[in-house]
């Protein structure tokens, strides 16, 4: 009998690559609106 | 061997001949560049720091050359092809989680605060901000210690990856490329180590990228892999298996205790690293749209490609190899990502994939090693006997670089420390626990003191030690990593903290220096 696929693995591996590459944009965005030049 | 799945090869002349060739390329590049800084330095002061006129793009690239080490571009695909998803825990999955906040915490305050306090190195940096010679004395001796222990591992993988690649013995491989690596440093100094870090860092980027992706490619997407690793084994597809390793409790791909570790051990090592802080000491004043750019080169080079490397890569290499590579005794899952680059791309990204590993310990170690020199001469020597002249100190160093250089060569050759993976997570978490407080934290606080710093650096060393004991050396273990990094984190937070607000804070004077009340 074949075992059942499970994707689940993937899709915590996509969240945590999307979530810190938004995590890094976003908080990028927040060190510089207090930029002060 | 198991015949379904494709065999370790025999080194052919194609793989030996590509390889040599790469690595001579890089070192040409290294003696190059540690040429063409020569001319940058003209006293001891600049020789450690440059002119702190390096822009985003050297800086980011050399961020990301420094974190990405041997162990990154090999040991995190050797663990997830060995025990399957529940591996990339530990392999890495979080370095962007580290690096990143590196950038937005310690990139433009390290640079600050050194130029304000004229300091050279991140051990002067902490003792002038704390007004402590005391304290920049024992920082320089812990950061000493676990740079060393840390250096030790680097060649390794480097080594053995090119004796099972290219049938020649690791002496010649090794042996010219520390020479070279001495070269540039004494050469270029800060400047010239910069410069071949950046490159090392934009080169791995490009290899790690195009590797990744390839395999994803040739393995037939996510779902093919899923099927292939569940025929094999459905153990290989979990996010935890309670099953690995077979000892200790709190191990960190074994358990929610080691699971949720692991992005504190990454965002504490890679903001604390001092071989990352340095980074920046030679860095200009970054306007805000150089300060995007440095961001987003950092984004680019240590996210897409270490994130492959420290998960699918080694998904894909078991679904092409099985337990394979296993099978060899010397070497074993350390084959895991130069036999990937051979399977799908040939003679030709094998010898990109091995003067990238080459590189990568190269780049690491320079980078350390330059560090350790400087904790003996500038923190330790220099500090104490200020008359020392400095041609005395330059030679002295020229000593001390080949010395740190040598000795992970020598260990590498004659007794390879086992565990590499483990064995550096120990000292890179007690580097990281100590130094992300001691130093990052302490430019955002300034009721931190002294007696809060040296509490720090004075548990976190002596409980990383009694960790390597009790967590590595005895049998069975007393504890898990897991378990050690909680009491690494929290014991140094607790000291730095409650130290500090018992103890009197530096004089008004450096205080309203570092933090000037805003306008």
């Amino acid at each position: 009998m074949q075992p059942e696929l499970s994707m689940f693995s993937w899709y915590v591996w996509g969240f945590l690559i999307i979530g810190t590459f938004l995590g890094t944009l976003i908080g990028t965005w927040l060190i510089v609106r207090r930029w002060e030049e | 061997m198991n015949p379904q799945y494709l065999q370790i090869p025999q080194p052919t002349p194609a793989m030996t001949i590509t390889s040599i060739i790469g690595v001579i390329a890089l070192l040409v590049v290294a003696v190059f560049l540690g040429i063409m800084a020569r001319g940058k330095w003209k006293s001891f002061d600049e020789y450690l720091i440059g002119r702190r006129d390096i822009g985003p793009w050297v800086t980011g690239l050399a961020l990301t050359g420094s974190a990405i080490s041997g162990w990154a571009f090999c040991g995190s695909t050797a663990v997830v092809y060995k025990v399957g998803f529940a591996g990339m825990w530990f392999a890495g999955i979080w370095t962007l989680v580290g690096n990143i906040p590196c950038v937005w915490l310690a990139a433009t305050k390290t640079r600050e605060f050194a130029a304000k306090l004229g300091a050279a190195t991140v051990c002067e940096t902490v003792g002038r901000r704390f007004e402590s010679k005391a304290l920049q004395t024992l920082v320089a001796a812990s950061m000493l210690f676990f740079l060393f222990m840390y250096s030790v591992g680097q060649l390794k993988a480097a080594g053995g990856v090119w004796y099972a690649v290219t049938g020649l013995p690791p002496f010649w491989c090794l042996g010219i490329s520390i020479f070279i690596a001495w070269l540039f440093i004494i050469l270029g100094g800060y400047m010239g180590t910069q410069w071949f870090i950046a490159v090392k860092g934009a080169f791995l980027g490009f290899v790690g990228a195009l590797i990744g992706v390839w395999a994803l490619i040739y393995a037939g997407g996510f779902g093919e892999i899923t099927k292939e690793l569940t025929a094999q084994s459905p153990k290989l597809m979990n996010l935890i298996d309670p099953t690995l390793p077979k000892v200790g409790m709190t191990q960190l791909f074994s358990s929610y205790v080691g699971i949720l570790a692991t992005p504190v051990i990454f965002f504490t090592m890679l903001v604390g690293f001092p071989h990352n802080v340095s980074r920046f000491l030679g860095m200009k004043k970054l306007s805000k749209k150089e300060f995007i750019l440095l961001c987003f080169v950092v984004w680019l080079t240590a996210g897409i490609p270490v994130m492959l490397d420290c998960s699918s890569n080694g998904l894909v290499t078991r679904v092409i190899f099985g337990t394979n590579l296993l099978a060899n005794k010397q070497w074993g899952a350390d084959l895991a990502a130069p036999m990937l680059s051979w399977a799908i791309g040939g003679s030709g990204l094998l010898a990109m994939y091995l003067t990238g590993l080459v590189g990568a310990a190269l780049g690491t170690l320079s980078a350390m090693v330059f560090i350790m020199s400087a904790n003996v001469t500038r923190d330790i020597v220099k500090l104490w006997r200020p008359a020392t002249s400095d041609k005395s100190m330059f030679y002295l160093g020229y000593f001390l670089i080949a010395l740190f250089l040598f000795l992970p060569f020598f260990w590498t050759l004659k007794r390879p420390p086992e565990l590499l993976a483990v064995f550096m997570g120990l000292a890179g978490m007690g580097l990281g626990a100590i130094f992300f407080f001691v130093n990052v934290f302490s430019y955002y606080w300034k009721r931190a003191t002294k007696w809060g710093a040296i509490f720090t650096v004075v548990f976190g060393t002596i409980a990383t030690m009694w960790g390597g004991w009790a967590v590595l050396g005895r049998t069975p273990p007393l504890l898990g990593m897991g378990t050690m990094e909680w009491i690494l984190v929290g014991g140094c937070a607790f000291l730095y903290f409650v130290g500090s607000l018992l103890t009197k804070p530096p004089s008004e004077k450096t205080i309203s220096l570092l933090f000037p009340a805003k306008k």
